[in-house]
């Protein structure tokens, strides 16, 4: 594939990582993964590269224990 | 901005009720998703101080807003919508990075393809990914300008459609892709400079 070709197509996989393509984009894309061994690889990379990204952007981040009870006293408060 | 400017597009039929029953409706359906919203202020602001602020801050005016939120549309994406823009508001004057990812920065620019390049097999390229720390992976998304940043964010590390982005940003599908794409690859980008520093990959 020429080097415009391939970036169109990764472009594509990006969109189609994201659910967001139609279902008949869906199937050529998959038609395509299934034929061509590089975008394959590719695509499986960057479905380990979003879990690790997601993965260790989220973790730990618990609200302090008491956060609701003051937002529900900031609420009264407006209230009035 | 008002109330009524940040719940457009997410639910803009009034509902009715009494006060009563919004009150009861808030506490229930609203509250609840506080330990969501809570990470995903953390991630918004780097600080836990800061993100117990822009979450009371956002709580006072999802209450305050919640007779023009339409029951049964998507709660959570007009919480987030709240969210994001009064995070905008209260810490724009903060900003001091460039804006935008230029076209060239990223054009071409694939982490994959700079580690197959070395010759590794791509089971240890992800193995170099995992070894980072969380908080280098953390610092490399922190580094983007700020719309490319929350754009990754919103749909990365919260899982937003296109669609629910479009509507917590005001912006058209179009721009959410783009950003997206362009925030990606820099992301991929900033990961390869600090796989580099910590010896990961060899330069």
């Amino acid at each position: 594939m020429s080097s415009d070709r391939v970036q169109h197509v990764l472009r594509e996989i990006e969109v189609y990582l994201d659910d967001e393509l139609t279902e008949e984009d869906c199937r050529r894309i998959e038609r395509h993964l299934a034929d061509c061994p590089e975008c394959f690889d590719h695509e499986q990379f960057l479905v380990r590269l979003r879990e690790i990204v997601r993965r260790k952007c989220r973790e730990g981040a618990e609200p302090p224990e008491d956060l609701v009870e003051r937002i529900r006293s900031a609420i009264e408060l407006t209230r009035g | 901005m008002t109330d009524e400017a940040e719940t457009r597009g997410v639910g803009t039929v009034r509902s009715s009720g009494s006060p009563e029953e919004l009150e009861e409706r808030f506490e229930r359906d609203a509250l609840p998703l506080l330990r969501d919203l809570y990470g995903a202020a953390v991630r918004l602001t780097r600080d836990p101080t800061d993100a117990e602020d822009l979450l009371q801050e956002t709580y006072l005016r999802a209450y305050r807003g919640f007779a023009g939120f339409e029951e049964g549309t998507n709660l959570r994406a007009w919480l987030y919508r709240i969210l994001t823009n009064s995070y905008i508001n209260m810490y724009r004057k903060k900003q001091r990075e460039p804006q935008t990812i230029s076209e060239d920065e990223v054009e071409e620019w694939y982490l994959y393809g700079k580690l197959a390049e070395r010759g590794a097999e791509p089971s240890a390229e992800v193995t170099a990914l995992e070894a980072l720390p969380d908080e280098d992976v953390r610092a490399a998304l922190n580094a983007l300008p700020e719309q490319f940043r929350i754009a990754v964010l919103l749909a990365d590390v919260e899982g937003f459609s296109y669609k629910e982005i479009a509507a917590i940003l005001d912006v058209p599908i179009g721009t959410v892709m783009s950003r997206l794409h362009r925030g990606r690859r820099a992301l991929e980008k900033a990961l390869m400079d600090v796989m580099r520093e910590r010896g990961i990959v060899q330069r």
